[in-house]
């Protein structure tokens, strides 16, 4: 309840990056905001892909849920803390983010000299410019 | 070296799987991509590790850290920028006229 309530630390840090990032997709129209259905299904898929890697690794013995106070102590499986599942989305809609961005300005200059637009991962945001 | 084993086995398979659909992408924006996924991981894993969010048995992994974090998280930048932009593009693909049903 109270704002120096150190176990939503994390999460609260992840909640704020992945604001950021909402907030660059929105204002420059990179991935959720221009198409949706596509960014959805992708950060899902691949958030589902990291955390059997997580799972494996678990599994494993290798890595675990560690002792700090800056966690909110919910599971969402033995060992995986609520705040992994963000961790995913941060890192899977970061990745996103930056390659879709740095791909649309490698196409905005270089104007379909050596292939056409197929070759482009934004065939969905081409239109959008500054 | 458990989670080196792990790391090298999940990446050998994302790359069979990937870099088929990755080899018909622009090259630059890939590498740029995995450049800055290796810095913004070398900040934050240590911060998260540091923080004792996660930790790991000294027995399973390497021992190289740099400077906590076990070289072996680099896996999961890796990962994403073998995973990630497949997936996007593969889904991509399933809407256009001529691709498999």
């Amino acid at each position: 309840m109270s704002s120096v309530f150190p176990g939503g630390a994390y999460l609260a840090a992840l909640l704020v990056s992945l604001a950021g990032l909402g907030f660059l997709d929105w204002r420059h129209r990179v991935a959720v905001f221009a198409d949706a259905r596509r960014t959805l299904a992708t950060i899902g898929i691949g958030v589902a892909a990291f955390l059997a890697w997580d799972l494996a690794g678990v599994g494993l013995g290798i890595f675990f849920r560690g002792d700090s106070r800056y966690l909110t102590g919910i599971q969402v499986a033995p060992e995986v803390p609520l705040e992994e599942l963000l961790f995913l989305t941060l890192l899977v809609y970061q990745t996103l983010l930056l390659w879709l961005a740095l791909s649309r300005r490698v196409a905005s200059r270089s104007p379909a000299s050596r292939s056409p637009a197929s070759r482009s991962p934004l065939t969905a945001t081409e239109e959008a410019s500054g | 070296m458990t989670y080196v084993i792990l790391s090298l086995a999940v990446l050998a398979a994302l790359a069979v799987v990937c870099v088929p659909t990755l080899r018909r992408l622009p090259f630059r924006p890939l590498a740029l991509t995995a450049v800055a996924l290796v810095v913004l991981t070398a900040v934050f894993d240590n911060v998260i590790v540091g923080l004792h969010i996660v930790a790991y048995d000294r027995a399973r992994i390497s021992g190289l850290l740099v400077p906590v974090a076990p070289i072996e998280d680099f896996a999961y930048a890796l990962g994403a920028i073998l995973v990630v932009p497949t997936l996007w593009t593969l889904l991509g693909k399933r809407k256009e006229p001529g691709a498999r049903a």
